[in-house]
């Protein structure tokens, strides 16, 4: 594989875009008609190859879901939906084991189209998941059987969303990384947070290419407007995202869904529900129902609108099925939503990004009193920053010195029961830094790791000190790779 | 309305030696389950971060030369008792426990919780006016029931459920009428305090209630004490506010102590207590964290029942793990309740003189 070239593609909801970048930057836009093996059959396997899929998770978070058949083994505690008996005590040791007719016969009375198996301190111990999905393999491929232990960051309702929507999606990424392994044995995902991740990585835990496209849109006009302190203003199909930049960066936070902490870190942005695809009829719509009739759709869209306004020439540009004032009322409504939670924001100048960012950024920048900058390939950023990405890769590290462990992601390694805090923090960050080399990380992008949320006390039993317990997360930060030309 | 835990993490910090019964990790495993429960992202709590009590809240209970003697010691070190040393940054420590109580009851009566828990350390209940003891510097539950009553609350209820007597609550309340303290602990034990016959003195006689239980007891009994004695003489009393001296130390597993209460009696405990405050005063209950030293086997189980319990959640669930059976088998005395009965008989021929009612037997 050659290292010098990037490659990062981006399925949208109605374009995908492709950017190759090397000695120079070449974009394009490929409409979603054009089937995904067509794509990645063009895209050389000579190149380093990122994928970012938000889109696609994003329809099926918002679709018609399977039907998920959940159980926990939640221990003495609160009460939980699909509950059997076992518990795992807090060091980790079986308080409790389970009883496996009783899971059986569970299985069997709630068959869906895959399972979610999340126990009480799973990531300490995950041997009664274990001992579930096994029961449950009598009923289930690998395919539609998930387990909650790997998401050792995740406390356990966090753990029962995230393994819930993950068993639904399981079989979906299954599909995607086979299609692009076809023609691409080595590549990467783009998570919520802008780093990148591992199919295998992908394929255990799926959620974390949720909401991938603020994160390349926020990291590709960076790196193509090296714009440190910024709103990038990414005009997509569907919504129109905010994204502050400040050093460069993109704030990170918890994606909350259903109410619920995920765990899950994602980039953080405005999102505005009206893109290039929102239906106009009175007055600017806040749903899709297709194409813009610029591009072959039926109904009329805000791009059919810019079309109509005289702004641009997009597509089929002559037949928009609006009237003139209905346009200008559907532009104007647009550019008051952006330029409101423009004002809200951060000062700073805007970047734009998206298809839509030269015909309309001009104007939001006039109302919201901002210069702005659309650099080259704005159109395609998104798949910019993609390629530009680099592999970020975090440990959830719990060792218990008595117990002679430390976990990795809630799987079990030996460690001298004499360990002590600075050692462990070594010996972590060395596995750390292994992990992200063997997923191809270069060693200029993980010299840096990051520790947080350390927290440790001693075990005191007949009055001696017996043991002590550690916890802490350590993590390569998301970013744009060193070796980015 | 919502349930506040009132939480620092700075009160892991406080330490008298690594292996001293009331250490950090006494919080820790509770920190523990609550993370991993998901309790603090739940709707029904509010976390609350306290600040350390102001020296004119602290002085409304605690002497002057006590707490100058505290400040000092807390400079370089210093002793109190044999189970009590002073180690440097101490005034801090119990300056800011004692402002998570207060931050607890503030909640409450600000309307921003319907009650409250306040997971702090170190405890209080046996420091008295001038003087600490048993683990205890600045008595927290003290200094908030005087704080409620400067914010208006005018008659106030504190039930200490530790296995320890609270002699320093009662010694600070036990002629005043305006606080009603009632204490179920484990008799004869540390302090030797609290038998039936100390009940309040001048104005404040008939406002101390005792019961003191011989080892082996369990929840029976105290759901007897508390419909039997407790609830009518609460009623008749007509508080403002219910405080809990809150100390797990009751739990079979406790390794200081000989009783046998069990989660769900927690939770029960805690979910009567509730119905109460919720028929007197509007619900105003606020829980303070005392004693509790079983850090693994009792403590994440009997406060996530306490806290299940004031938040009104299922609590169906709140027992220990099968393999703890075998422990509460050999420190239960199925005698127990007999002794208790024969003496809350005794007890209530004293308290009917004092309340209507207990009936006179």
């Amino acid at each position: 594989m050659r290292k010098d070239v990037f490659t990062g593609v981006d399925i949208g909801g109605t374009n995908t875009d492709i950017a190759v970048i090397g000695d120079e930057i070449i974009a394009k836009k490929v409409a979603n008609t054009t089937s995904l093996v067509t794509i990645f059959s063009d895209i050389s396997s000579a190149y380093r190859l990122s994928v970012s899929t938000s889109e696609l998770l994003n329809r099926f978070l918002t679709g018609t879901k399977p039907d998920i058949c959940t159980i926990t083994i939640p221990g003495p505690g609160l009460a939980r939906t699909g509950a059997v008996s076992g518990a795992i005590g807090h060091r980790g040791e079986v308080l409790d084991p389970i009883n496996p007719d009783e899971v059986d016969t569970y299985i069997r009375q709630h068959m869906a189209d895959a399972i979610a198996i999340i126990g009480k301190f799973s990531v300490r111990n995950p041997c009664l998941e274990e001992d579930v999905r096994k029961i449950a393999q009598r009923y289930y491929p690998d395919t539609g059987i998930t387990v909650s232990h790997t998401l050792g960051y995740l406390n356990m309702p966090a753990r029962m969303e995230v393994t819930t929507i993950n068993a639904g999606l399981k079989k979906k990424i299954s599909r995607l990384i086979s299609r692009i392994r076809t023609f691409h044995d080595s590549f990467y995902f783009v998570s919520g947070d802008g780093g990148l991740v591992s199919k295998t990585r992908a394929y255990k835990n799926p959620m974390a290419l949720y909401h991938s496209s603020p994160a390349t849109a926020a990291l590709g006009s960076y790196y193509l407007s090296r714009q440190k302190n910024c709103l990038v203003v990414d005009i997509g199909g569907t919504t129109t995202d905010i994204i502050p930049l400040v050093d460069g960066k993109p704030a990170i936070r918890q994606l909350i869904m259903n109410d619920q902490k995920t765990g899950i870190d994602a980039v953080w942005c405005e999102t505005v529900p009206y893109g290039g695809d929102s239906r106009v009829m009175s007055d600017l719509m806040p749903w899709r129902e297709g194409n813009a009739r610029a591009f072959d759709g039926k109904k009329p869209t805000l791009t059919d609108a810019v079309n109509r306004a005289g702004i641009a020439e997009i597509g089929v540009f002559t037949s928009t099925g609006l009237s003139l004032a209905q346009a200008r009322r559907a532009l104007e409504t647009y550019t008051k939503s952006i330029v409101s939670v423009i004002n809200a924001t951060q000062p700073g100048p805007l970047v734009g990004a998206g298809y839509l960012a030269p015909f309309l950024l001009p104007v939001i920048a006039h109302y919201s009193h901002r210069r702005y900058t659309i650099p080259e390939h704005a159109s395609c950023a998104n798949a910019v920053g993609a390629a530009v990405s680099r592999i970020s890769i975090s440990l959830h590290v719990h060792a218990d010195t008595g117990r002679g462990i430390v976990l990795y992601n809630g799987v079990s390694h030996s460690i001298p029961k004499n360990t002590d805090d600075e050692t462990l923090i070594h010996m972590a960050t060395e596995e750390l830094r292994h992990r992200a080399e063997k997923e191809g990380a270069p060693p200029s992008d993980i010299k840096d790791v990051i520790i947080d949320r350390f927290n440790a006390f001693d075990v005191v039993r007949g009055w001696q000190i017996d043991a002590r317990i550690i916890d802490f997360i350590i993590r390569v930060a998301p970013g744009i790779t060193s070796e980015a030309p | 309305m919502t349930t506040g835990i009132v939480y620092h993490d700075q009160y892991l910090l406080h330490e008298q030696s690594p292996t001293h019964p009331e250490r950090r990790e006494r919080l820790s495993y509770t920190r523990d389950q609550f993370l991993e429960e998901g309790i603090c992202d739940r709707k029904e709590y509010v976390r609350i971060t306290p600040c350390p009590a102001p020296l004119p809240a602290v002085l409304a209970v605690h002497d002057l030369q006590y707490i100058s003697f505290l400040e000092q010691s807390s400079e370089k070190g210093g002793y109190i008792d044999a189970d009590t040393s002073i180690p440097k940054g101490l005034f801090n420590s119990a300056r800011l426990a004692a402002g998570g109580a207060i931050a607890a009851a503030d909640a409450v009566l600000d309307n921003q919780v319907k009650n409250a828990f306040a997971l702090c350390r170190p405890p209080g209940h046996h420091a008295g006016k001038g003087h600490g003891a048993g683990f205890c510097y600045l008595n927290n539950i003290a200094i908030m029931v005087r704080h409620l009553q400067a914010r208006g609350m005018k008659r106030i209820v504190i039930l200490d459920w530790d296995a320890h007597h609270g002699n320093g609550t009662q010694e600070i309340f036990y002629d005043d009428p305006s606080v009603l303290f009632i204490s179920i602990h484990q008799y004869p034990f540390y302090p030797g305090t609290g038998s039936i016959y100390e009940t309040g003195s001048g104005t404040g006689i008939g406002f101390t209630i005792n019961m003191p239980i011989p080892a082996g007891t369990s929840n029976e009994s105290y759901y007897y004490f508390f419909d039997e004695i407790i609830h009518p003489i609460v009623c008749e009393f007509s508080p403002d506010c219910i405080a809990i001296s809150a100390g797990q130390d009751t739990h079979f597993t406790d390794p200081l102590t000989s009783l046998a209460v069990t989660a769900t009696g927690y939770a029960n405990l805690m979910q009567k207590t509730c119905e109460l405050s919720e028929r007197l005063c509007d619900g105003r209950l606020v829980a303070v964290l005392e004693g509790g030293y079983s850090v693994e086997g009792g403590l994440p189980y009997t406060n996530l029942a306490i806290l299940a319990a004031m938040a009104g959640l299922d609590t169906s669930h709140m027992k220990e793990p099968s393999i703890f059976h075998t422990a509460f088998e050999r420190r239960y005395d199925p005698h127990s309740f007999e002794n208790v009965v024969s003496m809350a008989r005794t007890l209530k021929g004293i308290l009917c003189t004092f309340w209507q009612s207990i009936p006179f037997t």
